[in-house]
């Protein structure tokens, strides 16, 4: 006879445990009061294994038949040591402040237009500034959030990204696996990003060979997906984009010279050369242009783009008995014309860089990561500037500058993860980066804590020192300045999340603190020295309405952030302080073929200084601003309603159809993206949103062959 | 017991760590396949989800003793299969949540050797946890590439042909599924049973499943006698086959 109890950690039973002799399988299940009994011929040395889900596995040598019963204690499963994955259209959060998204996530999302980080800007921590896609993370600029494919850093993440247009992501849903995105106190193996990290991975191998085609109102695309054997397969996918139709359908085509346009040719393959080892490699090269009308007070033309981008990334993983390496070389490149009167700017930048990092678990409970990484910067900016910036017609003065920036940054990481228990995870980290543009090195220091007291709720705690180095056109010499140091940010996060399965709950908290901030003037003069705060309450909650056949989520964020102002030198609200941001995502499916989906977005305004009146200048002709206090005021309160809907189908065997159909700003609501003045400036003119309410349709096909 | 083994063992036993090849001295892996082979087929015809359940626990406590056996691997698989069938219309998050364990088990099972039947299940366990177009655009394309892989294996199989005629009759029209494609599969699936005879313990499941679920098909395309027929077809082969005997064949009325 074997018989004892099994109990957790806190002495409390447990039901449902197995426990059984390894060799015979001999064993009974534990009852409510944690006990087990069964019989047994077997006498001498014998293996008792209990087992129950959540809990680690005991293994003990007993010698048979028993003195007495046995007390066995279950320790709970160690938090899991990655962020998981997110699968078939569920996500859930890891045990690091990060959320994950899948593509079908982005794709569900109405009013994203399947762009990862407009899906990514409904999450908590992502400030409402705009209608782009640009990432404002905790009261950080739209630069100091890193994009990551496989490692590698894109420079350039955002097509039609310049002042006068509405940018978007450069990457389609249905090339990623996923997007991990942190929005502060990061690891110590992420350098040069003040504020958050958006890290995609692009897909794997296909598991099938298929051909697929998608036509929208805004575009063409054609894809192919070969799977040569179990371990090798590629994509390559084309698409050209045209909203030509787009604009005239929803009355817009009269604001544009050319509408916005562009072609896309991206391909990735792997090759798994064995279990735990693959070879991914990643390519895409875009272009895009837009000429859009605008009236300035003294300038009426055409803001003309034309900008190119290309990535090639190549990745590996492998293991050398327990040491598991990650590798990666890459190159990002991007160009950009931009001409609006006085003011022109071609600049064409080029990151090269090569990364490694290997993981030792040393023992259970303690594993150590070190890497390295190398990149080289280049940068050819050439163009011109008006003197001052409320005089951009084309014969005004202009300081002309042209200039190759170049520089290379060497960072190095060492992190160690020691678990003490199985319910607290630490990892403190270390960074150190030298960059040849600021010709200084920077030491970062980062901590962060995850403690699970119970099987639903963890709480995490994080603080780390973060450096970035500033853009290229900020040491150019003529309006730049060379001197600059890399800007810094310090970040203090605690956190809890209750996650109860079907529904999760997150809060957290932070502080960041800036110093050595760079920024340009109206006048595009470059000023150092800036400091900041930004302050803040995070709250998420995504449940599974099971009722009423929904799941959804629910993003808030609040925040207090404020930064020194180029133009005065004082400290002021942020140019991207929406203190209150709210989002919410619902979606229902019907049987196996209807999902329908809406999203309603809201944020306060944000700051903006205003012009508070106007000296007439006699040598030029025409009105000279006068600005207020700075960020004094804001735009009126944002509000959108999106809705989508999606059918599926097959016409034939193998083959998925989906006919899609959105529309943006259901409710037609006017928001305000900034104002623009009358020529003498007593009158200020509200521009609205680019983003009336739109219908967008289409349809994607795939054909296995 | 060689000598370098029993020093091993004494130094391991002297570390207070179980050897993990120990249990292999005392089980038969083949042994212990073939009990599973034979119970969780009889827990199945019997209807019984206590013995569906304790098969699930014997082939769990088998894999913890034999992590690297394929075989044992799939009847872990299949037999939580088993259990999260039933369970499917009455509570389905159970049910799913059932899947996702035989979806490793089978995962694994492949990993260690490419067994037919498991690819298939693998096909089937990820199928059957599509309740949406979402997850059809996801699990679909799994499910789908498991089935390829099965198929790609070898000669005709009659499980994979089983199977492929659940999925069709839980698949729409409009993707490839219903009634008539159902149809052509189980006919196929009872032509290939009639000429196999898997050695054990290789996998032998599913002949008598094969003619319960032609029968149902019979019935929803509105002809009784041939479900009739097929039902008792069942029986013949199975006498105590529940779900047939007391469900199915009074159902028809």
């Amino acid at each position: 006879m074997v018989s004892g109890t099994v109990r957790d950690p806190a002495g409390q039973p447990l039901a449902g445990a197995d426990a059984f002799l390894l060799e015979t399988l001999e064993g009974s299940l534990t009852d409510d009061s944690g006990g087990f009994r069964f019989d047994t011929h077997r006498t001498g040395s014998a293996t008792l294994v209990v087992q129950k889900a959540g809990y680690l596995e005991v293994r003990r040598l007993v010698d048979l038949p028993l003195d007495g019963a046995l007390a066995i204690v279950m320790q709970l499963a160690p938090i899991a040591l990655e962020p998981i994955t997110v699968e078939a259209g569920t996500f859930r959060l890891g045990n690091l402040p990060d959320v994950t998204l899948s593509d079908l996530e982005v794709v569900r999302t109405p009013g994203a237009a399947a762009d990862p980080f407009r899906a990514i800007q409904t999450f908590p921590g992502v400030q409402s500034v705009g209608e782009g896609a640009g990432l404002f993370v905790r009261g950080g600029d739209i630069s100091e959030t890193r994009v990551l494919l496989d490692g590698a850093t894109v420079i350039s993440p955002f097509r039609l990204d310049t002042d006068r247009t509405i940018s978007f992501g450069r990457f389609d849903p249905f090339q990623l696996r996923g997007i991990q995105f942190s929005a502060g106190g990061f690891g110590a193996e992420h350098g040069d990003a003040l504020s958050a990290i958006a890290d995609l991975q692009s897909v794997d191998k296909p598991a099938a060979s298929e051909l697929g085609v998608s036509a929208a109102i805004g575009g063409l695309s054609g894809g192919l997906s070969v799977d040569l054997s179990e371990s090798v397969g590629f994509r390559v996918t084309g698409t050209r984009t045209d909203t030509d139709l787009l604009m005239r359908l929803n009355g817009r085509r009269d604001e544009f010279d050319v509408v916005p346009k562009g072609n896309d040719l991206s391909g990735g393959g792997e090759w798994a050369y064995r279990p735990g080892a693959s070879l991914k490699a990643f390519v895409l090269v875009q272009t895009d242009q837009v000429g859009v009308r605008i009236d300035d007070p003294s300038h009426s033309g055409v803001y003309s783009s034309d900008g190119r981008a290309d990535l090639v990334a190549v990745s590996g993983l492998d293991a050398f008995g327990a040491v598991g390496l990650k590798w990666g070389v890459a190159t990002s490149g991007s160009r950009k014309d931009e001409d609006f009167g006085a003011f022109r700017l071609e600049r064409d930048d080029r990151l090269n860089q090569a990364r490694a990092r290997i993981e030792v678990p040393v023992r259970p409970g303690l594993a150590v990561a070190l890497g390295t990484e190398l990149e080289h910067r280049e940068a050819d900016l050439a163009g011109s500037v008006p003197t001052a910036s409320y005089d951009n017609a084309p014969d005004a003065s202009k300081t002309v500058f042209s200039s190759r920036e170049s520089g290379a940054r060497l960072g190095g990481f060492g992190q160690v993860e020691l678990q003490p228990s199985n319910v607290l995870r630490l990892l403190l980290g270390l960074r150190a980066d030298r960059s040849t543009f600021t010709g200084r090195a920077t030491l970062d220091p980062r901590l962060s804590a995850t403690w699970r007291p119970t099987g639903m709720l963890t709480l995490t705690a994080a603080w780390g020192v973060f450096h970035q180095v500033p853009d290229p056109l900020l040491f150019e010499p003529t309006l730049g300045d060379p001197s600059l140091p890399a800007m810094s940010a310090r970040h203090w996060i605690g956190g809890a999340t209750w996650d109860a399965g079907t529904r999760l709950v997150r809060i957290e908290a932070y502080a960041k603190h800036y110093a050595s901030l760079a920024a340009r003037t109206r006048d595009g003069i470059t000023r150092g020295g800036g400091t900041g705060t930004a302050r803040g309450l995070d709250v998420f909650v995504k449940d599974e309405l099971g009722l009423l056949g929904l799941d959804g989520r629910i993003a808030y964020s609040f925040i207090r952030s404020e930064r020194t102002d180029p133009d005065t030198g004082r400290l002021a609200p942020s140019a991207f302080d929406a203190t209150h941001t709210l989002n919410l995502v619902l979606n229902r499916g019907f049987g196996e073929w209807l999902d329908l989906g809406v999203a309603y977005r809201a944020a306060t305004g944000v700051p903006f200084t205003p012009v508070t009146g106007a000296a007439f200048d006699e040598t030029r002709g025409l009105w000279q601003p006068v600005h207020g206090a700075p960020m004094s005021e804001r735009l009126p309160a944002y509000r959108r309603v999106d809705l989508s809907a999606s059918v599926l189908q097959s016409f034939w065997p193998d083959n998925i159809t989906v006919f899609f159909v959105s529309m943006m700003n259901s409710l037609d609501r006017s928001n305000v993206r900034q104002f623009r003045y009358s020529r003498d400036y007593s009158e200020r003119i509200p521009l609205k949103t680019p983003f009336p309410r739109s219908i967008y349709f289409g349809v994607t096909m795939t054909l296995p062959f | 017991m060689s000598f370098p083994y029993k020093l091993v063992c004494a130094l391991l036993l002297a570390c207070g760590i179980p050897p993990q090849g120990l249990a292999a001295q005392t089980l038969d892996p083949g042994e212990l396949a073939e009990r599973l082979r034979t119970q969780v087929e009889e827990a199945k015809i019997a209807g019984d989800a206590d013995a569906l359940q304790q098969m699930v626990t014997l082939s769990r406590r088998a894999v913890t003793a034999f992590p690297e056996d394929a075989l044992l691997n799939h009847y872990a698989g299949y037999a939580l299969y088993c259990l999260a069938s039933r369970s499917m219309e009455t509570d389905t998050d159970a049910s799913h949540a059932l899947l996702e364990q035989a979806e490793s088990f089978l995962e694994r099972s492949v990993e260690i050797e490419p067994i037919t039947e498991s690819y298939a299940l693998l096909a089937s366990a990820i199928g059957m946890r599509i309740d949406g177009p979402v997850s059809a655009m996801t699990l679909g394309m799994r499910s789908g590439a498991a089935m390829d892989r099965a198929k790609a294996l070898g000669s005709p199989n009659p499980r994979v042909r089983l199977l492929e005629g659940i999925s069709a009759l839980h698949t729409p029209r409009a993707f490839g599924g219903g009634h008539e494609a159902a149809l052509e599969h189980f006919l196929a699936a009872i032509e290939l049973f009639a000429d196999e005879a898997p050695k054990p313990p290789l996998p032998a499941w599913g002949h008598a499943e094969a003619y319960a679920w032609l029968g149902q098909t019979h019935a929803a395309l509105g002809q009784a006698e041939a479900a009739r027929t097929a039902f008792e077809q069942a029986l013949e082969l199975e006498p105590g086959y529940v779900w047939v005997r007391d469900v199915l064949l009074p159902g028809l009325g």
